[in-house]
């Protein structure tokens, strides 16, 4: 019995550590893509989404944006728009006005989303230069974008810290307060303040790598074999422990 | 042994007997237990994939990235105000009848996604914080367990989900989103994921994209692979 009962306790026991299975991890990271929707400052009505493909310094871009100011001066309105860098990674919370006139300009900004890292013009260049060229900005209050482009060593190292963050600018000057609309530019004084003020806002981040682990496998796995390995296992106990009962009876029925 | 066998064989008759009673009904309750928590959860057939922003399937798996359509830009014309931004609330899905809150996940330190964890949320679904408002142009990314240690969890049945179906999104700011089923994709592997797809796509309209995990692999222990439900907004109205 003592043997028989040996052979089988390991089987019980080898189907406990299939019971205590993991939660699913996922994979290793590729850590290429990223996004950032594009949020709404100084009471614009906007919104948009982009998406960062990064390989190397190469950068594709592809952003879609709705609901901005439509017209400036009887023309389509310029939204300059760029890869801010080196801030805090963040949009500026309202505070950030300090002037008190209603609207967080580019400069007021700045220390949430840092300087311009990349211009995200249409054609030509897109270095910090070209920032408030607004013939090379996409324009009109919807508008899809889509470039591949080159990136310097430090935007590319502020997308990959999490710091970049993509700013789109160009407010409805109605809009503003009546101080805010009598205020120039802070980056193009022969600009009104509303043209170059950040009207959308998005920390570019990362997209999550591979899939999400959502399941334990409780239902799908043979875990459930652990559990049906320990039955057969009690199973056959209760076997052996039967047969040894009648063993020691026909035993006693020998020796009597 | 023969001699303490005459001697204690009484007593010992009796454990072996009650060794024998206790392990057997224990052992049915055991095949019991084991055989009916075996329900492995759905998967989508080849034609549930459908069109999804503009990309049909590749087999095995979906490898396509998605490509944002180029809509004509409406210039100096009537433009259209998505509506504001506010964090999902609710989930449900009538098809599948599946109700739950909605609560906010980021990514872990290792840039996964993260998902409910053990406790009161565990069987809620999530949305993905970096992911759009759902009603805003882009994709708003729900996720949910298939299951969990305590067995089917929330989206345990979305590979049920078909083409046409309606899912329906509450809003903190009281707006009821509705989309409607694109396409229903299994990604075996972790790898054929299509992250630009799903975090991506078609940035132009408001998008929804519910995501739990596939396809168990009985030799790791772990789901490999990941379902997908891509569905767009068809309207939106006060709760």
């Amino acid at each position: 019995m003592k043997k028989s009962l040996r052979r089988m306790l390991p089987l019980a026991a080898a189907a406990v550590p299939l019971a205590l299975m993991p939660m699913a991890t996922a994979q290793a990271a590729d850590g290429t893509q990223y996004g950032a929707t594009l949020n709404p400052l100084n009471k614009s009505t906007g919104s948009g989404m982009l998406t960062l493909s990064l390989s190397g310094n190469s950068a594709t871009i592809t952003e879609n944006v709705s609901g901005l100011a439509t017209t400036f001066s009887g023309a389509a309105y310029p939204h300059v728009q760029h890869i801010h860098i080196d801030g805090q990674g963040v949009c500026p919370a309202p505070s950030a006005d300090k002037s008190g006139d209603g609207v967080i300009s580019t400069t007021e900004g700045a220390p949430s989303y840092g300087g311009i890292g990349t211009t995200l013009s249409t054609s030509g260049d897109t270095s910090p230069k070209a920032g408030t060229n607004v013939k090379t900005a996409p324009s009109g209050g919807s508008f899809s974008y889509s470039r591949t482009i080159s990136l310097d060593s430090k935007t590319v190292a502020s997308i990959k810290a999490g710091t970049a963050v993509i700013v789109v600018h160009g407010l409805d000057p109605a809009t503003l307060s009546k101080k805010a609309q009598n205020e120039k530019s802070d980056l193009v004084p022969s600009l009104p303040l509303a043209a170059t003020s950040p009207a959308l806002c998005g920390t570019l981040s990362s997209m999550p790598t591979s899939g999400p682990a959502t399941g334990d496998g409780s239902t799908a796995s043979n875990d459930n074999l652990g559990v049906a390995g320990i039955g057969g296992g009690l199973l056959a106990l209760a076997g052996g422990a039967y047969l040894l009962r009648r063993r020691m009876d026909s035993r006693e029925q020998a020796q009597s | 042994m023969g001699e303490s066998l005459t001697h204690r064989g009484g007593g010992r008759r009796s454990i072996l007997t009650g060794i024998a009673v206790v392990a057997a009904l224990a052992g049915i309750l055991a095949l019991v237990v084991a055989f009916r928590g075996q329900d492995a959860p759905p998967t989508p057939p080849a034609s549930a994939a459908g069109t999804v922003d503009g990309s049909t399937p590749t087999t095995p798996g979906d490898t396509t990235q998605g490509k944002a359509k180029t809509s004509t830009p409406k210039v100096g014309g009537a433009t259209q105000h998505p509506l504001p931004v506010s964090t999902p609330q609710q989930i449900d899905i009538p098809a599948l009848d599946v109700h739950s809150s909605v609560i906010t996940v980021g990514k872990n330190p290792d840039g996964t996604l993260e998902v409910p964890q053990p406790g009161p949320n565990i069987d809620k679904a999530a949305w993905y914080e970096n992911s759009a408002s759902p009603g805003r142009p882009g994709p708003s990314v729900i996720i949910g367990h298939v299951d969990t240690t305590a067995g089917r969890s929330i989206f345990f049945n979305l590979g049920d989900l078909r083409p046409g179906d309606k899912v329906r999104v509450t809003r903190a700011d009281n707006t009821l989103v509705t989309f409607v089923v694109d396409g229903v994709r299994d990604y075996p592997q972790k790898s054929d994921f299509p992250t630009q797809l799903v975090y991506g796509g078609d940035l132009s309209r408001p998008n929804l994209r519910l995501v739990t995990c596939s396809n168990f692999d009985q030799e790791t222990g772990h789901y490999v692979g990941n379902l997908v439900v891509f569905a767009h907004m068809t309207g939106a109205r006060k709760a």
